[in-house]
């Protein structure tokens, strides 16, 4: 039985990416849970599978890519759906609106040929166009007509003679009161985002903006609908330390403001550390360790683990690092995919691939060391 | 009262716009060229609306059609009062025919480019877009018209079409259009001239589907044809436009090659290539005087060299006012 608290369970995911080198077996039966309103860090080298894991979550992976086994289980008024088997419809439906995603270079995720407002507002009118004519039908000053074709456009948004009206010059002047609401409704995202003089930010373009400003742009896109679940990846790797620090602030205080859950992706421990209430540890396409973030930090089990928190640089304290290097994905190695860096590296790592196991409470290892006895 | 609120509220409601307007107007005065170039082809769009009233058509003959009059002497005159630019050998009008020749530019010209920027637009997408066997299939049929020299299968093509083209042919139903000559060139130019659009359009298509900003449009639930249209399109379209306003340019001078070598227009009709046409035997023809009878072909040569420049300086223009990325500069 599934506890009734997850949000997303990912369930022995298996991808893999048919290049021309050969078969990349870039996911290996990933599992993954997701707890309602809670903080999960997804760590791991680059290559590993992180941004992938992400992106197979909206079912959005790209070509030559494809997914192989397993089941993305996600959580949406109470009923569970089971996102690979769903069809595209549906799919969109969710992206955006439940589930949504910053990525990594907030300057390449803006369109440069709408202003900031645009693309908001685009993001609105795809999934929240409801509530919009709710608002702009509460106004008094409607005429009749603008009236009528807001109630039309209420009881059916996808009215086919609405689409065409909107579409003929002078007709569709009723549009300009729900690009309003939608512009008004902008310029809050913006405000929440604490960005300083939203008015004029709200028009404009994305190369006139500094890189914490575009970020916060890409996060007010992605929280625009309240999504249950925000993935990020890396949303912090390309700005300045200090601009990091104050995204990942403002991403703690949404958190508590639009209660989304957050798949965190990075690779930096200090973050983990800093915003994360549990963390999973992915090496070369499996995840190897689960556990609650003091946990890990104080009592790391697996040897991955342990060699990745030994490597982050301290004074004083002479710098390790892990031994070899991360294996190709074309071949990867057989059994454990460590074993080959493997300090503790005994017999049968290298023949089966081990099971996760529970070896404290909430504390999952993927690793022959725990277990207990011969399997 | 209530008309002069709804006044203050229209203005209000287009007043972003035109300050857009205004920055575009400023962008254009800015570089000097572009304000040449534009100035030419406001020159050109003036001759050609107003041709009706600066040189009058005779009624009941098609106003295409240079005035002949008589007699129909083999020398070509000089400009006089009487004929502003002076006349061809066969006496046809040559200021008629050049600002009657305006209109047949302009119909060419934008015609065939805005035809073959429909055709290449649509294949260059698709096949960038989705690529595979689709992408495979069409741009090797561009490569087949690129194999060709241009202005030769332009030439191939006219003589080949047939003056009559049946559209639909079921039983009772018989829908069939006749071509004329300049017809024919048109939609040869058109089979000519889109590959190079698809081309360019494909590999920025190819480009810009990488981009972070359509998986983010993925990712927050665009369908693939919102996509396409409001993400892909805005961003691959510039280069295209340029190459547009180029083209007309170049297009007009290769119907004018056409129609110096006596294809395309019939004779008679006001078309700057044919104008000079007519006067080949006099081009040079007087070994100790070069530029006697200057006039018939220097005027209509001017007529189609500033034609060309002007839109190769609004080309540039276009650059700078379309393009968000450099216009914010």
């Amino acid at each position: 039985m599934e506890e009734p608290k997850s949000l997303l369970k990912i369930n022995d995911l298996i991808l893999k990416f048919y290049t021309y080198e050969g078969v990349v077996e870039a996911l290996d039966e990933v599992r993954l849970e997701l707890r309602d309103g809670e903080t999960l860090g997804l760590v791991g080298e680059t290559g590993c599978g992180k941004s992938v894991t992400g992106l197979s979550t909206l079912v959005l992976v790209p070509p030559p890519g494809r997914i192989e086994g397993g089941k993305i289980i996600f959580k949406k008024k109470d009923k569970r759906y089971d996102l690979l088997a769903q069809r595209e419809e549906f799919l969109r439906s969710l992206r955006g609106k439940d589930v949504s995603m910053i990525f990594q270079d907030p300057r390449s995720a803006l369109n440069p040929v709408y202003t900031v407002r645009d693309q908001i507002v685009e993001v609105l009118m795809r999934h929240k166009r409801v509530p919009l004519c709710k608002k702009v039908l509460l106004r008094n000053d409607l005429s009749r007509y603008e009236r009528y074709l807001y109630t039309r456009l209420l009881t059916n948004p996808r009215s086919f003679t609405l689409r065409i009206l909107s579409k003929i010059p002078l007709a569709n002047r009723f549009r300009r009161r729900i690009n309003k609401v939608a512009r008004d409704e902008a310029i809050n995202m913006l405000k929440a985002m604490r960005i300083p003089d939203p008015e004029r930010v709200v028009e404009m373009y994305p190369h006139e903006l500094s890189g914490g400003m575009a970020q916060r742009t890409v996060i007010a896109m992605a929280l625009a609908c309240s999504p249950t679940l925000l993935i990020a990846d890396e949303p912090t790797t390309n700005l300045d330390v200090t601009v990091q620090l104050q995204i990942l602030n403002l991403i703690r205080e949404l958190k508590k403001e639009f209660g989304s859950s957050i798949l965190y992706i990075t690779h930096d421990m200090g973050v983990v550390a800093e915003l994360c209430d549990r963390v999973a540890v992915m090496y070369a396409g499996s995840v190897v360790e689960t556990a609650d973030v003091v946990e890990v930090f104080k009592n790391p089990l697996h040897p991955y683990t342990r060699g990745l928190l030994g490597s982050i640089p301290r004074v004083g304290v002479p710098f390790k690092s892990i031994e070899g290097t991360v294996p190709s994905l074309i071949n990867p190695p057989k059994g454990c995919r460590f074993n080959d860096r493997c300090p503790y590296a005994m017999y049968i790592c290298s023949q089966v691939k081990p099971k996760m196991m529970e070896v404290k409470k909430e504390h999952f290892v993927e690793c022959f060391l725990y277990s207990k006895g011969p399997s | 009262m209530k008309g002069q609120s709804r006044w203050q509220e229209f203005k209000a409601s287009i007043a972003p716009s035109m300050k857009e307007f205004k920055f575009t107007l400023s962008k254009i005065k800015k570089s000097p060229l572009s304000v040449v170039g534009v100035a030419i082809i406001v020159f050109f769009v003036g001759l050609a609306v107003l041709a009706p009233v600066i040189a009058p058509p005779i009624p009941g003959y098609d106003p295409f059609m240079m005035p002949h009059t008589k007699p129909y002497g083999p020398y070509p005159q000089l400009p006089s009062p009487d004929h502003l630019f002076g006349t061809t050998p066969g006496q046809y009008d040559i200021f008629y025919g050049c600002v009657w020749g305006t209109l047949t530019a302009f119909r060419i010209g934008v015609l065939v480019v805005a035809c073959s920027l429909v055709i290449g637009i649509t294949i260059g997408g698709l096949s960038g877009y989705y690529g595979g066997i689709v992408d495979e299939l069409m741009m090797r049929f561009t490569d087949i018209i690129f194999a060709f020299p241009g202005l030769l299968l332009a030439i191939a093509l006219v003589l080949a079409l047939p003056s009559n083209i049946t559209i639909i042919n079921v039983g009772p139903i018989k829908l069939s259009m006749g071509l004329t000559s300049l017809d024919k060139v048109l939609i040869s130019f058109i089979l000519i001239g889109w590959p190079s659009y698809a081309r360019v359009l494909r590999g920025e298509v190819m480009r810009v589907k990488n981009e972070t900003y359509v998986e983010a449009a993925k990712a927050a639930g665009s369908s693939d044809l919102r996509i396409m249209l409001k993400h892909i399109f805005p961003n691959t379209v510039y280069p295209i436009i340029i190459m547009s306003s180029l083209d007309i340019g170049g297009i007009v001078l290769s119907a004018a090659a056409l129609g110096f070598l006596g294809i395309g227009s019939p004779a008679g009709y006001s078309d700057w290539g044919r104008l000079i046409s007519l006067s080949r035997d006099y081009i040079g023809s007087n070994p100790h005087d070069l530029l006697a009878y200057w006039n018939i072909f220097v005027i209509p040569g001017l007529f189609i060299f500033f034609f060309v420049l002007g839109w190769n300086l609004l080309g540039d223009a276009f650059r700078d006012i379309l393009d968000p990325t450099l216009r914010r500069r």
